[in-house]
């Protein structure tokens, strides 16, 4: 199978780590309250990670790492909760998995090398990239949804095209986009695989 | 909700994690035995326990529901240390908790443990709906495997091969599996 090549599996790997953010992410506002969380849930992971001693071990590390990441999941949460317990009831169980994602998991384990220490800014570039993404994901299906883009959640009707909204419609939308970016890809490349 | 509708979940409880987009990243369902798949699906019937019965008992009165993640963390690596444990007594080697495979079984048996809390109340219910939804993710992964294989035969456009139309097919999926759940399902069991 096509994608079974290591360098394809990788890509498809990591867009589908992210996907149940991505599926998530029906709107602009949990877009970003998704997108916010991701990031510090990923960057508090990457952190404990790099600046525990390593004589703590490589599995202790990770642990340590995957309870912080925790810990800021709910942080997060319990701010939102403070700001607006509507959007806590309708995000929370959202925002908890951010912090068992493969993506969050990944940045918990202790850097192999100290080149790898070196590049652990890197972890800051890959959660902002990624927590971006996830908002955009959430504007552009709110826009394809309902054809208008709200700050405030429920504002707006799903009624120009709702499967956009709908979970089913957040793959088979991410499927194009991922179609799309690889047609880019080739073309780039002057490649036809 | 009824006995028969949790049973009838058993064949769609997984709809909602392919919803969820917690979709399989290879073909080695298929070639997992027989005995994976049921501690899988024991591992997640308990994780659903555990976390329905903490979550209404503990975190909601004391108005903690926030605190969801980190119990369930420490759950989850109290749970893997005592397994390691069992194996190590057994004389068995220790299983890798640092690759891809580990890290999307734990966000899927954190996705049941959610999906069936907001469900059922009742401890039976929390475990069948637990198993279902496990059983569900591992009969839909093998399906899409299946709808996978069989597209390689088709002559799929280049952009489109690997992730796109993986993606594609899971989202059909996921649309018609919604679409029996909200025909039958919901309307018939609430």
């Amino acid at each position: 199978m096509n994608d079974q090549r290591p360098g394809y599996f990788a890509s498809w790997a990591s867009l589908a780590a992210l996907a149940p953010l991505y599926i998530f992410s029906t709107d602009l506002t949990i877009g970003l309250v998704l997108g916010m969380t991701f990031l510090v849930v990923h960057s508090a992971a990457a952190s404990i990670a790099l600046l525990l001693p390593v004589s703590f071990g490589r599995d202790r590390i990770f642990v340590l790492s995957v309870v912080g990441a925790a810990i800021a999941a709910s942080l997060c949460a319990s701010t939102i909760r403070l700001l607006d317990p509507f959007l806590f009831e309708m995000t929370s169980h959202r925002l908890f998995l951010t912090a068992f994602t493969i993506p969050v998991m990944r940045a918990g384990l202790i850097p192999d090398t100290i080149s790898d220490r070196e590049r652990a800014w890197e972890n800051v570039v890959r959660g902002l990239g990624s927590a971006a993404s996830v908002v955009v994901v959430g504007a552009f299906r709110e826009l394809i949804a309902s054809g208008a883009v709200s700050m405030t959640m429920g504002q707006t009707q799903t009624t120009f095209l709702p499967i956009a909204g709908q979970p089913a419609g957040g793959l088979i939308l991410l499927g194009l986009a991922a179609a799309v970016f690889k047609a880019l890809l080739n073309a780039a490349r002057g490649t036809t695989r | 909700m009824s006995g028969i509708g949790l049973a009838f979940y058993f064949v769609f409880g997984g709809n909602v994690l392919i919803q969820w987009g917690l979709l399989p990243a290879g073909d080695d369902i298929n070639k997992a035995s027989p005995f994976a798949i049921i501690f899988f699906m024991s591992a997640s019937a308990f994780a659903a326990l555990l976390n329905g019965l903490v979550y209404r008992h503990v975190l909601t009165p004391f108005g903690l529901e926030s605190m969801a993640p980190v119990l369930f963390a420490l759950l989850l690596f109290g749970a893997t240390g005592l397994f390691q444990g069992i194996r190590a007594l057994a004389g068995m080697a220790r299983m890798d908790l640092q690759g891809d495979r580990s890290f999307q079984a734990t966000m899927v048996l954190y996705a049941v443990g959610m999906m069936a809390t907001g469900r059922y109340s009742s401890t039976w219910y929390l475990l069948g709906g637990g198993a279902a939804a496990a059983f569900g993710y591992v009969a839909a992964t093998c399906f899409l495997e299946s709808i996978m294989a069989r597209l390689e035969l088709e002559p799929i456009p280049a952009p489109f091969r690997g992730a796109p139309i993986r993606f594609i097919s899971a989202g059909l999926i996921a649309m018609a599996f919604s679409g029996v759940d909200a025909s039958f399902f919901t309307v018939f069991y609430g």
